[in-house]
């Protein structure tokens, strides 16, 4: 029991890091939850799927494919060239993994303002390196070949994944850039 | 003549009946039934690969626990 209790005192602010960063994770998801079960009471699609794959769409076009068209339904969106589209459904729209992300820079930081700013940025940062990856995907497809599946199984997770482990690689580095001691 | 037309009014009224009563029945046809499903195309589009949905959540939750721990040890 004292080893315990002495184990608990000597990682206090890893164990503040744990209580934060799981209390931020399962609040922003609850909420997020929340509000798919309200979209799919109205029978709408939700927004950020909505947002991601219209912006996939554009980055699809701006990478060269051509006749690139884009429709959305209840379960999720069709980009793409004709015979040759990606399904983009609510699971890819990125915003689980933002989460995670959010829920980490609080852990960490705390309930700062620094810390909401950069959570809030990087929601939309995250959401970004989503939109390179879906967009990317389409091209690919679009490409054709085998490529396609090898990206789409190891090299698109491992960027997405990558991306947020980075961007917690570089948080002290932001933190000094918005001037934390 | 009179008698004619006196005979002919009650016929020519049912025959007006009997018409407004068909294009009651025209307008309301089939109002009340089940559409009939919308049958999509299918195989119109080369099948999805199997997308890996949140397949790493998890471990990007215990990643970020390592990386505070490493952080928060110094």
């Amino acid at each position: 029991m004292e080893a315990l209790t002495a184990w608990i005192r000597s990682n206090r602010p890893f164990l503040g890091f744990v209580v934060r960063f799981l209390v931020t994770f399962f609040v922003l998801s609850f909420l997020y939850s929340l509000y798919l079960v309200l979209v799919k009471r109205n029978g709408d699609l939700d927004m950020v799927t909505y947002w991601v794959s219209r912006l996939s769409h554009e980055t699809a076009r701006f990478m060269g494919v051509a006749d690139c068209e884009w429709s959305c339904f209840l379960d999720g969106c069709y980009v793409g060239r004709e015979g040759r589209m990606v399904n983009i459904l609510e699971g890819c729209n990125g915003l689980r993994l933002a989460i995670v992300y959010a829920a980490y820079v609080i852990g960490i930081g705390g309930w700062t303002w620094r810390s909401l700013v950069q959570a809030f940025v990087g929601l939309f940062v995250v959401q970004l390196f989503n939109v390179i990856r879906i967009g990317s995907l389409v091209a690919l497809r679009d490409h054709g070949g085998d490529t396609y599946f090898f990206f789409i199984k190891y090299v698109f997770g491992v960027f997405i994944y990558g991306s947020i482990v980075l961007l917690w690689i570089l948080k002290p580095r932001i933190d000094r850039w918005m001037g934390a001691k | 003549m009179i008698a004619t037309a006196l005979a002919a009014a009650p016929a020519a009224a049912w025959a007006q009946v009997d018409g407004s009563e068909s294009l009651f029945k025209a307008s309301f046809e089939g109002m009340f039934e089940a559409p009939s499903p919308v049958v999509m195309p299918q195989g119109v589009m080369e099948p999805n690969p199997p997308v890996p949905l949140d397949g790493g959540m998890l471990l990007l939750l215990v990643g970020g626990a390592v990386l505070a721990r490493k952080r928060l040890a110094r």
